[in-house]
């Protein structure tokens, strides 16, 4: 329908409503900036973090499957404060027993349906630590006390503020079996070849964070809720089997003595190759699978101005290594891996390695450690500095499906993109899991594109987050949530914040303002510890784009985007030509429908009164509402003198108005950005700022005018809202077809097509 | 009182619980009027589906290695059709397997067909589907029905659901 706008001054009657809580400033739920944390997201002028620094001598028994190790920590206390006590974490001790872990389950006895269920609920694992000892430097005895995950010692005499303290701690613990009692970290055993492969982390009693923001940083361990660790330097020896290969955080020290003449000769290729260079080949490490020497190996490693420090050991283990420059410094990007992991592993570790800490480097900070190391550890994913473990296991036959390739690059860029987050931009794992996973993946996303056009990212693209923001909002969780009590950890923690950086970067910010505020957000904290307040401010303050609506509603709610386009009117300005005006009125007369009575009317009454009596029509009867009149003409050229040319040729040029209706479903303020389609096939884009919503959340109304006809809308062409149902987001109403009705149109997949070739290829 | 309780037997396939699962499936249900049946596609982790297999006695390395494998696919809509039930006035409609795909980002589709069903104002899902093993899996409908959409999710301790059509 086509309606006529009259040209007419009016008044416009704003909306009386007053409901702006969704664009009201995040004061409340933000703490107040102070000398630590300033208001523009930076490190205050007294910001202050602590030191640790470890020398660690570490021994792994093959036979059994232990590991030993001393240490000596040197605290440095740079806070204003008096610390009576220090705390250190024990996450070997999540393998106990008597574990906290182990009881906070919520269990119905309909869980143990199958005698596995109960197995499992049987089956302990008689890990944890074994302390033999804490003492000081000299060798006198400390005090301290264990709390599960966490241990107290206690200071002959506190801690003052500028001050340092030294003192030893002797342990040993099992290494879990990580196939079969899980975990981040542990062994993994290869029965046809009788060798383990050790991928150890967390491994040593670790100092907790102390800061401005928490005092200590002393929650559980309770196995979801990762670390929260203060830098520090490191030098670590670790005796192993002298047929193993070590790779671990840092550089090693002692290369002369493990490494054989030759490994050293590739090593020196490998340090300038551009490509991966073998320093230990398939044949070299199969042939050590069939030998357990006797003798051990000391490897000396040391890393600077590290939160934390890993290592992998194993008979079974290739090793690669090629040279990869972030702004004119070398970084040694290395991988280990068994020959299980060939033929993905040798052809791609390295290399996504490589490219991971340029791209890193691109939109965050430069890489600034020497070397990024990837190990091969199936089935997960696990980070730490310098050095992760990374999945992605081809088949015994050599094969490998699509999937497992994407899920060994996507693995392998987001370990070692932890380098960054948190390795290096040091947010509070334990507290805020989405700081890290969630940034590290919107990172993840952005190497993931430039490793290849079109890659399949899981996370990310708005749409993939929809199908787990829409629907019943109880069993979800605001992103601001601490990380044990979040429904659906891994979209929440790791897709919806990836996703809102991205709408951020695409469609809020732009890309240039959110790089650039992204970048000082990652340049203002690298080795240091920022809390999500630090992020929101650095993200608003580099950029003047107002964004508290933005992180109140993606990260403090569980709103979601669902705006449906309710109606779209039409219309034209009026000209006030009389001759074209009654012409079209008399034209939309002609063509309204006809009531169903008035046609049988005409066939059976035969004659009106009025039809058989002249004398009954009066003026208002014969009048032709459609004629054009003197009067008519005269009002016209009366009102085309008071108009200026200008005002002439806006009424000539026959522009098309559009009122469109959104209703605002999901609640979670937005974007529009409306696609118009014209009768010609050209389109034009229109993007509107959430801020349209900003007096009234429900249903708004916006007018566009167009040169040409409209023939379709489309809200959100894109994609980039997340737009939870794009069912109601065109006019006329179009439903996209069902993923079932996609599926009917194509052909079955077949096979795994490498074995099909492989197939072809055998002649069967 | 003390209840017994059945055991089913299962060989013991080794598990670990990884850093980095996804534990989320998700069903977009159509009714289709023409042959009173749903239409339906099961999103989950390729990966979280092959590891709970593994766990039911299932043993399977990668799902795409059995797009063409009847003996397999029968298990799989076996499988499929212990954790996910449809019913309506009472009567349940099994679910058929009409295909998979495994999709390059980790995310396999499985399209089912259920059995014609007439519809009345309600209907009854039980969606516990991989909970078993995961304990933090969480399953979620779409149901679209008169172009309306249903939805609703399902947890370890709220494994059904009935969803009342609008009139």
């Amino acid at each position: 329908m086509k309606n006529h706008l009259l040209t007419a001054l009016a008044v416009g009657l704003g909306s009386t409503l007053f409901a702006q809580h969704k664009f009201a400033q995040l004061d409340i739920e933000l703490p107040t900036p102070n000398e630590y944390r300033n208001a523009a997201g930076g490190p205050g002028h007294n910001y202050y973090q602590q030191k640790a620094d470890y020398k660690m001598t570490i021994t792994l028994d093959d036979d059994r499957q232990i590991i030993r190790g001393e240490e000596v920590i040197t605290y440095t206390n740079n806070s204003p404060d008096v610390l009576e006590y220090l705390w250190l974490q024990l996450d070997q001790n999540i393998y106990r027993p008597d574990a906290e872990s182990h009881f906070i389950e919520v269990e119905k006895m309909e869980d143990f349906k199958s005698i596995k269920d109960v197995e499992r609920k049987l089956m302990t694992f008689d890990g944890g630590y074994n302390i033999e000892s804490v003492a000081s430097v000299n060798g006198e005895k400390m005090r301290y006390a264990i709390n599960h995950t966490m241990m107290r010692i206690d200071p002959a005499k506190p801690l003052a503020a500028g001050g340092s303290i030294s003192f030893k701690i002797k342990w040993w613990y099992k290494i879990n079996d990580r196939m079969k009692v899980g975990g981040r970290s542990g062994y993994e055993y290869f029965d046809t070849d009788k060798n383990y492969l050790y991928t150890i982390a967390q491994f040593f009693p670790r100092m907790c964070v102390y800061s401005d923001v928490e005092g200590w940083q002393n929650k559980q361990f309770l196995g979801r809720g990762e670390f929260a660790l203060p830098f520090g330097d490191y030098e670590v020896s670790i005796t192993v089997p002298g047929d193993h290969i070590v790779g671990a955080t840092g550089e090693l020290q002692n290369g002369s003595v493990v490494l054989t003449a030759e490994q050293r000769e590739r090593m020196k290729k490998a340090v300038t190759a551009d490509s991966p260079v073998l320093i230990v080949t398939q044949a070299e490490a199969e042939q050590k699978e069939k030998g357990h020497e006797k003798s051990l190996k000391t490897w000396v490693f040391k890393a600077k101005n590290v939160r934390d420090f890993a290592f992998a050991s194993s008979r079974k283990f290739m090793w690669d290594a090629q040279n990869q420059q972030v702004a004119g410094k070398n970084i040694l990007c290395m991988s280990y891996y068994p020959k299980e992991g060939n033929p993905l592993w040798e052809r791609y570790s390295t290399k996504l390695v490589a490219h991971t800490i340029a791209t890193y480097s691109k939109y965050t900070i430069d890489y600034p450690y020497p070397v990024a190391i990837s190990v091969h550890s199936d089935k997960i994913g696990m980070e730490y500095p310098m050095i992760c473990f990374n999945g992605g296991r081809p088949q015994a036959d050599g094969t490998y499906s699509e999937e497992t390739k994407y899920g060994m690059w996507g693995v392998i860029i987001h370990e070692v993109g932890h380098n960054f987050f948190p390795m290096i931009i040091n947010s509070d794992e334990r507290q805020w899991s989405w700081m890290d996973e969630g940034l590290n993946t919107f990172v993840q996303y952005l190497t993931e594109q430039e490793w290849e056009r079109g890659y399949p990212s899981r996370r990310g693209p708005a749409a993939n987050i929809t199908n787990y923001m829409r629907g019943d909002q109880r069993y979800i969780s605001p992103i601001m949530t601490n990380s044990e009590s979040i429904w659906q950890f891994g979209n929440n923690a790791y897709g919806k914040p990836a996703t809102a950086l991205n709408i951020l970067r695409e469609t809020v910010m732009g890309r240039e303002l959110f790089d650039y505020s992204f970048k000082m957000y990652c340049e203002r904290w690298k080795f240091k510890h920022p809390t999500p307040a630090d992020l929101f401010r650095t993200m608003e303050d580099a950029s003047s784009v107002d964004l508290d609506w933005f992180w109140r509603g993606w990260f403090y709610s569980t709103d979601f985007v669902d705006v449906s386009v309710d109606y779209v009117k039409h219309f034209q300005l009026n000209s006030n030509n009389p001759t074209t005006e009654k012409g079209l009125q008399q034209q939309e007369s002609a063509q309204k429908p006809e009531f169903i009575g008035d046609t049988r009317n005409k066939e059976s009454i035969k004659q009106t009164v009025n039809e058989k009596d002249p004398n009954i029509d009066d003026f208002y009867a014969k009048r032709n509402v459609y004629e054009v009149d003197k009067l008519d003409q005269k009002e016209y050229t009366d009102f085309q003198a008071k108009l200026t040319p200008e005002q002439k040729k806006l009424i000539e040029s026959n522009k098309h108005f559009y009122e469109l209706s959104f209703t605002n479903k999901g609640g979670l303020v937005t974007p529009l950005i409306v696609q118009a389609t014209f009768a010609d096939g050209t389109t034009e884009i229109v993007r509107i700022p959430a801020e349209i919503w900003r007096m009234e959340h429900t249903t708004v109304t916006k007018v566009f005018l167009f040169d040409k006809e409209v023939k379709s809308f489309q809200l959100d062409p894109f994609l980039e809202t997340a737009d939870c149902d794009t069912d109601n987001n065109s006019f006329p109403p179009s439903a996209a077809p069902t993923r079932y009705q996609l599926f009917q149109q194509k052909a079955n997949p077949e096979e795994n097509p490498m074995q099909r070739q492989k197939r072809m290829e055998a002649g069967n | 009182m003390k209840t017994a309780f059945l055991l089913l037997l299962f060989p013991f396939f080794a598990t670990s619980s990884f850093a980095h699962e996804y534990f989320f499936a998700f069903a977009e249900m159509d009714y289709n009027k023409t042959d009173n049946s749903f239409e339906i596609t099961l999103e989950g982790s390729a990966h979280d589906v092959e590891d709970v297999m593994n766990e039911s006695g299932i043993p399977i390395k990668e799902l795409e290695d059995h797009y063409t494998d009847q003996a397999m696919l029968a298990r799989i809509e076996a499988f499929i059709n212990k954790g996910y039930t449809i019913s309506s006035g009472g009567k349940p409609a099994a679910l058929k397997l009409q295909g998979m795909e495994v999709k390059t980002n980790g995310l396999i589709y499985f399209y089912l067909k259920s059995e014609p069903i007439e519809l009345t104002k309600t209907i009854d899902i039980t969606f516990n589907w991989l909970m078993d093993v995961l304990p933090q899996q969480q399953n979620k409908v779409t149901l679209r029905y008169n172009d309306q959409k249903y939805t609703a999710v399902f947890l370890p301790g709220k494994p059904f659901a009935t969803i009342e059509f609008q009139v």
